[in-house]
């Protein structure tokens, strides 16, 4: 039996389409997998194969036959819904949940007779559940329970059979005790339609896969077709991998995975081995700019650390762009910060302690200098095309206000120039982070003998 | 294919089925023999066997034999057939709701005829004026919940819960309205009396209207009992299966609603015995509604009995009937809560 | 019948020993008067004759210089000699009276004579001896007694008892400005003097408004089996009383009542039971609140004395006149009945509104039964009605059944249902609804002294004898001012 649809679109409320132009055919035989991530109208797509929602385009045939045009009965013999493992209200036994599949074939005022209750104990048997058969179906486990709703299923007797998320909320074993006996059953002539987030699955059963995003079809067609990394990355908003063996020759792919961003940590000594993880990413930067992003708490040394990168930097050739901010300390109290525009050595007072505040405030508060702010941008907009430019420091002015030293975020975003060391509070690296996710993270707080001079 | 054994639990299950199914004929026969004014067992058989052979009364005075076929008899009957009508309601409306902490005034049918009642009693009607008041604004009230659930397409089940829920407690509502306008003195007492329950006044003109309607009601819903069990799964389960829920509960709610109507016209409010004995029938014969149905209809049948027997027999004054099911079948219901949670989760 | 009637007029006279030596007096007395009449025509000639006659009596009473000397203050210029009426009254009763007449006659002195129209005498129990209507108690234990037809004596005597003339008493320092009661839930109740404005919201209570006397001062009134005007009892209210059909209320009764209608009808006190929901907000509002709460002989009685005494000396000489005539009729079929054996007695079952809907123990029905010489048989039962099965109802036996007339309670109901005829009582008809003029007589009212002569006669007729026919009509002719019709006697006290 063919299951055939055409173009469907359903909405819930208008303007609001869950579905859009949705094709699919499943064969005999067949495992039709449709995988997308969560609320992309999987089970909607489900309800409206199973009869139970009319799309308000498109249509579904069964045979070539309108499946809206059936009598409800008719078609719950041809096709059967395997929900999403729920508990019902009363707690019927599995037998009594089985035999509910026979509904279809009794008419309004029969009860289950012998035969239907020996075809519900044949299917019980058939997914090897017979034990349980007078046991409370609201005590079996989720597997159990799912393996009860493929009997109901059978016990229906309907060659098509739309599963919803059978893989959800089971571990591997009930998994693959659940798809295992899928894909018997498919071996026996029934077809299946599952719904599914996980895609490794599909990639085990599937016969074909129906990609969905947004109501949506990506792609459809045969499982090597569908399951690559381009296309699952754009289904999934994320950098999938897709794992593989090679057998004679071929590729296998054995898992899909979401790919980890790169990140990586530099410790705060490599800029006295300058040799090695830092000279790795200078060599890098040749090929690809480089982003250091350092971090750490107030007064933990990060300007100092961008101080002596520069002049690390400076000692081995690389020519340097860029701003410092350090702290200004008078008596041992830091009384200012001042602005260095490292090309050159000139320097400006960026801010200086906030006069008449508050009694009782603790944390020293800043009056930035219009002015110099305007300098520092001026600067980071004319950088020349330099091997190191440090930006210190960009903060919530830059990040959340958009204000201050606009043209540092600027720099960094364009990836001009090929290594690039940029300053934040650590209340701004996941900002930072987000904006910039391949830059490497440098937290200075740790360094030993840091602190205030 | 092998016959696999049933489960001990199994078997105790169709035992108490088939009693169950018994019991309401038991009781009604010991039932007959008990009363306050004493009439022997044999003389109770007698007076049986004379209506097929007069010559079985002889010696038996006119007093017993009236007591026992036009006070008792009635009686028993009205009895029998609101507590089956209560009890299979019910475990129906809990069926098809999917929450066993409902009965059948859920739609307001009780709250509506209680109003009903109420006015009529206000208005001084006859107690037959009363009877079919209560009956039609029971009907009114469940009417008015389903209009009002129309309003509102999307979930039509939740709605209509919610409208029943309102629309009894607005005619509640109308009820406390009636009563604090009522006179302290004849009416007020009466509507008190009547909001209780109770078969003090039954009589033989009672039973006719009461069974044909229950025992059609009845007859709808064993017919269709097995259907409960895929209406409890919700309906778009139930579409899956091929069954057009809709349909089937629109169908079930009138008869349900005809039968809640009718037992609350005879007997006044009497409360819990829809909640309780799908209960209790879940525990003893399993939540499959092709056995809980029959099952809560025997056991609503026998529960009221028992309870009215109660009420007629321990005291010189009865005590209410809604009074005596809250007694008995509130801990009942606290003891079914707690021991065994078997049937719902 | 005729015979019977005699025999039970007689008796009461009897029952009230008293009585007839009061007849006897106001027999005298009315001879005494018939002589005056002679002279009565020319009145308007002898006027002056008159009061010179009675000048020298008062002023041998050595009190008539402050009386001239004020008279004299007035300006009038008149003397005091064209008094319309004479008054005989003892020397210590006369500043009072002077100074009622002088209200009531822009300052002018009475006429003291050793033979007035109006008698001035100091006696608890003045109603026992002279006619209902011809005594008026303007002071404590103190009343005027009409012994001449004259319309003067009658006006002046009515004023003697009104608010006016409690106004002039209390400022005299003769009656107290202030009457605090204890009310029948317990609480003590300031009520200042003279009450000119009620309004009673509870039912029956209305009715002891009626038997005090103190109807005229009702503003609005709720009144038990006389809802509206156009029940069948509001009919034969407006028949007892003209200004039934302007005070009656239904929008304030016990139940619910608006304080802001109470507020505005200005009363000076309110009557209801302890149930209203409003009292606390009328409370607020500073007006005084009486609640009746009366199950029980004793507590009606109470109800009764207590509304006699917040509505001056007339009022409280009504009351006990009246509680005197309750407890006579409460003896008296006692002490006719007192013979009958326990297990001679007849059992009487009281339905309610529904024929199965009985009288319990702690009813005042049931105590009226046993007043009436009856045994209840659903005595045993406690609280208020209680439902019970027609078998119960077998194994008490009823020998009488009695159905109320309201709630429509019929005795159809009962002799016409199929169920009941097992009874004997049903089959020999006796079934019977207990009777109302307008308060039904089985309920805490005034009224319901004449259930016990009901009763009585309906359960031992041979051997009460007590009169329902000659109790209504005096009963409702003394405390109501009302003359039954003989259809109305009539419909209260035969028998089917």
């Amino acid at each position: 039996m063919n299951l055939e649809a055409n173009g469907l679109c359903f909405a819930y409320h208008t303007g609001k389409p869950v579905l859009k132009d949705i094709s699919l055919a499943v064969q005999p035989d067949q495992i039709l997998y449709v995988l997308g991530p969560n609320g992309c109208g999987k089970s909607t797509l489900l309800s409206c194969l199973s009869g139970i929602r009319k799309p308000d385009q498109g249509s579904i045939l069964l045979d070539g036959i309108d499946l809206f045009s059936i009598a409800p009965e008719d078609r719950a013999r041809k096709i059967g819904l395997i929900p999403q493992t729920h508990v019902p209200a009363f707690a019927y036994t599995v037998r009594d949940m089985v035999l509910m599949g026979r509904a279809p074939h009794l008419g309004l005022f029969d009860s289950p007779r012998r035969a239907d209750y020996e075809i519900a104990d044949q299917s019980l048997e058939s997914v090897q559940l017979s034990h349980l058969r007078d046991r409370p179906y609201t005590e079996l486990s989720g597997g159990e329970r799912q393996l009860v709703m493929i009997a109901r299923g059978l016990a229906q007797q309907c060659p098509i059979m739309l599963m919803d998320e059978p893989d959800a909320h089971l571990d591997p074993q009930n998994q693959h005790r659940v798809l295992e006996l899928v894909a018997q059953l498919s071996g026996q002539g029934v077809s299946f339609v599952i719904a599914s987030h996980s895609p490794n699955n599909a990639l085990f059963y599937a016969d074909r896969v129906l990609l969905m995003k947004d109501g949506a079809s990506l792609a459809y067609g045969k499982v090597s077709d569908i399951l690559t990394e381009p296309l699952l990355s754009t289904a999934y908003e994320l950098d999938m991998a897709v794992i593989g063996d090679v057998d004679e020759g071929i590729p296998v792919p054995r898992a899909i995975v979401p790919r980890r961003p790169t990140y990586s940590r530099m410790e705060p000594d490599d800029i006295e081995r300058l040799e090695t993880n830092l000279a790795k990413v200078f060599a890098d930067g040749q090929e690809s700019p480089q982003l250091i992003i350092v971090t750490g708490q107030s007064g933990s040394g990060k300007s100092t650390w961008c101080k002596e990168l520069s002049l690390r930097a400076k000692g081995i050739g690389l020519s340097i762009g860029g701003i410092l901010s350090p702290a200004v300390f008078e008596n041992g109290e830091k009384t200012g910060i001042d602005l260095i525009n490292l090309a050159d050595g000139s320097h400006r007072r960026l801010a200086g302690q906030r006069q008449g505040t508050s009694s009782g405030v603790t944390t020293p508060r800043w009056q930035f200098d219009e002015a110099t702010l305007d300098w520092g941008n001026i600067i980071l907009g004319n950088l020349p095309p330099t091997d190191l430019v440090i930006i210190d420091e960009l903060g919530p002015l830059e990040f959340r206000r958009g204000m201050g030293l606009q043209n540092g975020l600027r720099v960094i975003d364009e990836r001009a120039h090929p290594v690039m060391c940029v300053v934040v509070r650590p209340s701004l690296l996941s900002d930072a982070r987000k904006r910039w996710p391949h830059g490497l993270v440098m937290d200075v707080s740790g360094k030993p003998g840091d602190g205030r001079k | 294919m092998t016959h696999k054994k049933a489960a001990p639990a199994a078997h105790l299950q169709t035992l108490a089925y088939i009693i169950l199914l018994a019991l309401p004929l038991l009781l009604m026969l010991v039932a007959l023999t008990l009363g306050r004014y004493p009439i022997s067992l044999s003389d109770v058989v007698r007076i049986f066997l004379s209506l097929v052979d007069r010559s079985f009364a002889v010696g038996i005075s006119d007093t017993a034999y009236n007591l026992v076929v036009r006070v008792r008899l009635p009686r028993i009957l009205v009895a029998l057939l609101i507590g089956a009508s209560l009890g299979i309601t019910g475990a129906g409306f809990q069926g098809i709701f999917k929450n066993p902490l409902v009965d059948s005034n859920i739609l307001g049918v009780t709250s509506g005829a209680g109003f009903g009642a109420a006015l009529a009693l206000l208005l001084s009607a006859e107690p037959w004026q009363v009877q079919i008041s209560a009956f039609v604004f029971g009907l009114i009230a469940v009417a008015l919940a389903f209009v009002g659930s129309r309003l509102y397409r999307t979930a039509p089940m939740i709605v209509l819960t919610l409208m029943g829920i309102l629309i009894g407690s607005f005619f509640m509502s109308l009820t406390s309205l009636m009563k604090t306008i009522a006179d302290p003195l004849d009416t007020l007492p009466a509507i008190t009396f009547w909001l209780l329950g109770g078969l003090t006044g039954i009589t033989w003109r009672d039973v006719p209207w009461l069974a044909v309607i229950t025992l059609a009601g009845s007859f709808y819903l064993l017919l269709t009992r097995w259907r409960f069990n895929i209406l409890s799964l919700g309906d778009e389960e139930a579409t899956a299966l091929g069954v057009n829920p809709n349909r089937l509960k629109i169908a079930m709610v009138v008869f349900s609603t005809l039968m809640t109507a009718a037992a609350v016209a005879a007997g006044g409010v009497i409360g819990w015995v829809g909640l309780v004995i799908p209960h209790a029938g879940r525990i003893l014969v399993g939540p499959d509604h092709k056995r809980l149905l029959p099952a809560s209809l025997s056991l609503g049948a026998s529960f009221l009995l028992v309870i009215d027997n109660i009420s007629r027999i321990a005291l010189p004054g009865e005590v209410p009937l809604g009074v005596l099911t809250g007694l008995i079948g509130v801990p009942l219901l606290i003891i079914l809560l707690f021991r065994n949670r078997t049937g719902w989760q | 019948m005729v015979s019977t009637r005699h025999s039970t007029l007689l008796n009461r006279m009897l029952v009230r020993g008293l009585m007839l030596n009061g007849f006897l007096i106001v027999i005298l007395v009315f001879v005494a008067c018939m002589q005056s009449p002679a002279t009565e025509p020319v009145v308007d000639a002898g006027d002056e004759g008159v009061v010179q006659d009675m000048e020298p009596v008062e002023g041998a009473g050595g009190e008539a210089a402050p009386q001239s000397d004020e008279q004299a203050e007035t300006g009038g210029g008149e003397p005091a000699s064209d008094a319309l009426f004479t008054i005989q009254a003892p020397d210590d009763l006369r500043p009072a009276l002077t100074t009622l007449y002088g209200a009531a006659h822009d300052g002018k002195l009475p006429a003291f004579s050793e033979q007035g129209d109006l008698m001035a005498v100091e006696s608890p129990d003045l109603f026992s001896e002279y006619d209902f209507d011809r005594v008026f108690y303007y002071l404590p234990d103190t009343g005027l007694v009409l012994s001449s037809d004259s319309q003067d004596a009658l006006e002046f005597a009515e004023f003697a008892i009104s608010p006016d003339s409690q106004q002039v008493l209390i400022d005299e320092g003769l009656l107290p400005a202030v009457v605090t009661v204890t009310d029948q839930a317990g609480n003590t109740v300031e009520i200042p003097q003279p009450v000119r404005r009620v309004i009673n919201a509870y039912g029956p209570s209305v009715y002891y408004l009626y038997t005090v006397g103190a109807e005229s001062r009702i503003v609005s009134a709720n009144y038990l089996g006389a809802k509206t005007i156009d029940s069948s009892g509001g009919q034969t209210m407006a028949r007892i009383d003209q200004r039934y059909p302007e005070i009656v209320s239904d929008t304030v009764t016990a139940n619910e009542a608006s304080v802001e209608d109470i507020a505005a009808l200005e009363p000076d006190i309110v009557f209801t039971s302890p149930e209203s929901p409003w009292i606390d907000a009328v409370g607020e509002v500073g007006i005084p609140i009486f609640l009746y709460d009366a199950e029980t002989p004793e507590e009606i009685k109470q109800a009764v004395l207590t509304t006699g005494e917040i509505f001056g000396p007339q009022a409280l000489a009504r009351a006990r006149a009246w509680a005197a005539y309750y407890d006579s009729i409460f003896e008296a079929v006692v002490s006719q009945t007192e013979g009958i054996a326990p297990e001679h007695r007849v059992k009487v079952l009281f339905t309610g509104t529904e024929p199965l809907r009985v009288a319990s123990g702690d009813m005042y029905q049931t105590i009226l039964i046993d007043a009436g010489g009856g045994v209840s048989v659903s005595s045993e039962l406690f609280g208020y009605w209680n439902d019970v099965n027609l078998e119960q109802v077998v194994v008490w036996n009823p020998d009488v059944i009695l159905v109320p007339p309201y709630g429509g309670a019929s005795v159809e109901a009962i002799t016409e249902s199929p169920e009941w005829q097992v009874l004997e009582a049903v089959q020999e008809g006796r079934v019977y609804r207990v009777p109302q003029l307008v308060a039904p007589w089985d309920t805490p009212t005034p009224d319901s002294v004449l259930a016990v002569v009901w009763m009585a006669q309906l359960l031992y007729p041979d051997i009460v004898d007590l009169s329902c026919d000659a109790e209504a009509e005096y009963f409702y002719q003394t405390f109501y001012g009302y003359d039954l019709s003989p259809e109305e006697t009539a419909r209260m006290c035969e028998l089917p």
